[in-house]
């Protein structure tokens, strides 16, 4: 519907454009083809009749000319539809004019100036028909009233020849009338078809309007060089921000300048070449120009397309700088924490450690207790150390996992040996049911030992005095799976959903007691996350513990 | 084989050099030189003709990669074997360190009672 209203309006705006455009001409023909009548007819008709009708012409015309002036000047005034009333309305009163032209000035008797006279109102009709076109109700209004006079005096002469007349009159009327309503027909539809095209070109350009706003307000540097990869045509405010230029300095710049590594822009280049899209590739970028800025990194996309006609690279800059520094930041303080952390403990566990060992000479046993309870913390800031660590590199996706193939059985027998030690001081007995089948599982060594190790101190820790923890391997189709058991007091219910959580110990004082981190099993799920393993646990309080591990088998 | 007697050790952290000699002297038997820096172990090191060198990582000035690197340039010290002590030792680490010619990564904190075994144990692979 408001499309419809919008072609109206458009139609009628057009409508009044053509009508009084064609207006000066109109009414300057009018007048002369007007003048010549009078001549002509002025033997055969009364001279005061011709006069007479001359005046009428002249009052209708300066009313037509001072309508077309005041449209000209205060068109803005009105609306288009009072216009075109107003048109019509001074159309039909010409056309009253020269019906009375037709009426008045028939020489009756007298056929070669009826003709002629028949001649002028026939052309001033078919004049009328082309100019007033826009307008198949001015049309009518004039050609109707100039014609039909002339067809009731045509029917009142009588004979052949003006009967002819009469009828030749009707169908030029009836003509006239089907050729302005075709006229009008296709300038409708091709107002619409303009209408429809304006409509298409306006919202195409707010639609660009719209894009460049947001390309231009994108926090998201973007750039389009020409293909070679060589000159910058195309860019927005964030690209400027992020290569720190000047707007005016950036078009036609060569790209490549900012790459701190040449051969990674090679490259990039070479993958678009072979019509490849390249995706969030991390680029170090320096400013030549600005080296104080330092050097910027940024997720590049890269994208083929086309840049008027000519083949040229679209890429998209997510600047990820801060991000960057604030990671190296992050790493160089856990780097220099982790020394300065250990450097102490290297000495204080050091010179515990030869006290200990009677290198100084015998000590008292209270001193041995002291000492022992001191190595022992110390060892537990250690392991503190180690799992916070540990955590950090597992979180921020540092550790590097060296997977190979490797025999199960083999390495719990391997992690059994490491902790036996620990069981036996304890008093728990280790016991081993290989149903392994010599299943091979893709694991990293050393990170698995490690899984495996904080499992079995953990059910030795909370087994009791002459308990027994259990390891079992059991082959289901293509996956493994290890459990370790204990007889310990089980997992408490409100516990059980947080047991893989950071520092989630049921109670921290427990686990100082039993010698924890609180980090273990948070650091053994990823652990075992990384190496595409699943973990998990059963448990009734009271019952002890079952914590087991799956991997898929690998042939 | 001959054994093992003479170790220089190069670190720049007084407590754990105290330690460490005790360690080596008391518990393993060796004749120990303590150097404080990488400076200080290439200016004695040829005139201690040391069996073994263990080197700390994280020393300012020169630290333990570049002492490695100088004390290899001297032609007495090319093949004594060396060890880094650090605590630095995830497996990419010890593979870095070894490529640039360490025979063994000894990790921190060290058990001091079994620290002689170990160092013999690198100098006998």
């Amino acid at each position: 519907m408001r499309e419809d209203t919008r072609q109206n309006t458009l139609l009628l705006s057009e409508q009044v454009r053509l009508l009084y455009g064609g207006l000066p001409l109109a009414i300057v023909m009018s007048g002369l083809i007007a003048g010549l009548q009078v001549v002509v007819m002025w033997p055969v008709v009364s001279q005061n009749l011709n006069l007479g009708w001359l005046t009428l012409m002249l009052i209708v015309t300066l009313v037509r000319v001072g309508i077309y002036f005041l449209n000209k000047l205060k068109r803005e005034s009105q609306t288009d539809l009072f216009w075109l009333i107003l048109f019509r309305v001074s159309v039909f009163m010409v056309g009253l004019v020269w019906g009375v032209a037709g009426l008045m000035l028939f020489p009756t008797g007298n056929i070669s100036y009826q003709v002629f006279l028949a001649f002028v109102m026939a052309g001033v009709s078919s004049a009328a028909s082309s100019s007033l076109a826009s307008d198949r109700i001015s049309a009518l209004g004039f050609i109707v009233p100039t014609l039909i006079p002339l067809v009731w005096n045509f029917s009142r002469e009588g004979g052949v020849m003006p009967l002819s007349m009469e009828l030749m009159t009707v169908f030029f009327l009836i003509f006239l009338f089907a050729a302005a309503s075709r006229t009008q027909k296709n300038l409708v539809e091709f107002i619409s078809l303009r209408a429809k095209s304006i409509e298409q070109e306006e919202a195409l350009r707010e639609s660009e309007q719209h894009v460049r706003y947001i390309i231009d307000t994108c926090p998201t540097a973007a750039r389009i060089a020409k293909s070679d990869g060589h000159e910058v045509v195309f860019f927005n405010a964030s690209y400027v921000k992020l290569i720190n230029a000047a707007t005016s300095e950036v078009n036609g710049i060569d790209p490549a300048t900012y790459y701190a590594n040449q051969h990674d822009y090679a490259e990039i280049l070479q993958q678009l070449g072979r019509g490849e899209k390249v995706m969030e590739r991390l680029v170090e970028l320096k400013i030549p120009h600005d080296p104080s800025a330092g050097n910027k990194w940024a997720l590049a996309t890269f994208l083929p397309t086309y840049y008027h006609g000519v083949p040229a690279v679209l890429g998209w800059f997510h600047d990820i700088t801060e991000r960057i520094r604030a990671e190296r930041i992050k790493s160089e303080f856990v780097s220099t924490v982790s020394h300065e952390l250990r450097t102490p403990l290297t000495a204080i566990m050091g010179a515990l450690g030869l006290l200990m060992g009677g290198v100084m000479g015998p000590l008292s046993e209270q001193a041995k207790e002291m000492i022992s309870i001191a190595h022992k913390n110390s060892q537990h800031l250690t392991f503190l150390i180690n799992d916070l660590l540990d955590m950090e590199k597992l979180v921020a996706g540092k550790m590097v996992f060296d997977m190979q193939k490797h025999l199960l059985c083999k390495l719990v027998e391997q992690s059994l040996e490491e902790n036996r030690t620990f069981g036996t001081g304890r008093r728990v007995t280790l016991t081993f049911n290989d149903g392994s089948q010599n299943a091979h599982v893709n694991v990293d060594k050393q990170r698995f030992l490690q899984v495996l190790s904080n499992l079995l101190s953990n059910a030795i820790k909370y087994s009791p005095s002459d308990g027994v923890v259990a390891i079992n391997i059991t082959v289901s189709g293509a996956q493994a799976r290890l459990a370790v058991s204990d007889s310990g007091p089980g997992i408490p219910k409100e516990f059980r959903t947080r047991i893989f959580q950071k520092f989630s110990q049921a109670d921290s004082s427990d686990t100082r007691q039993k010698g924890g981190t609180g980090l273990g099993l948070a650091i053994t799920k990823e652990l075992v996350n990384r190496m595409k393993g699943v973990i998990g646990f059963e448990s009734v309080e009271g019952e002890g513990a079952n914590f087991y591990v799956e991997f898929p088998i690998v042939a | 084989m001959t054994t093992l007697q003479r170790i220089l050790y190069v670190e720049d952290e007084a407590d754990i050099q105290a330690v460490a000699k005790l360690a080596l002297e008391m518990v393993g038997g060796f004749t120990v030189k303590i150097c404080s820096s990488g400076e200080e172990a290439l200016r004695e090191a040829v005139a201690f003709a040391p069996e073994m060198i263990l080197l700390d990582v994280m020393m300012p000035g020169m630290d333990g990669p570049t002492t490695l690197a100088a004390l290899r340039k001297l032609p007495a010290l090319a093949t004594i074997p060396i060890a880094f002590m650090t605590a630095k030792v995830q497996p990419q680490e010890v593979a870095h360190y070894k490529s640039l010619g360490a025979r063994d990564v000894i990790p921190k904190p060290f058990d001091p009672m079994n620290l002689a075994k170990q160092v013999r144990a690198i100098w006998e692979s």
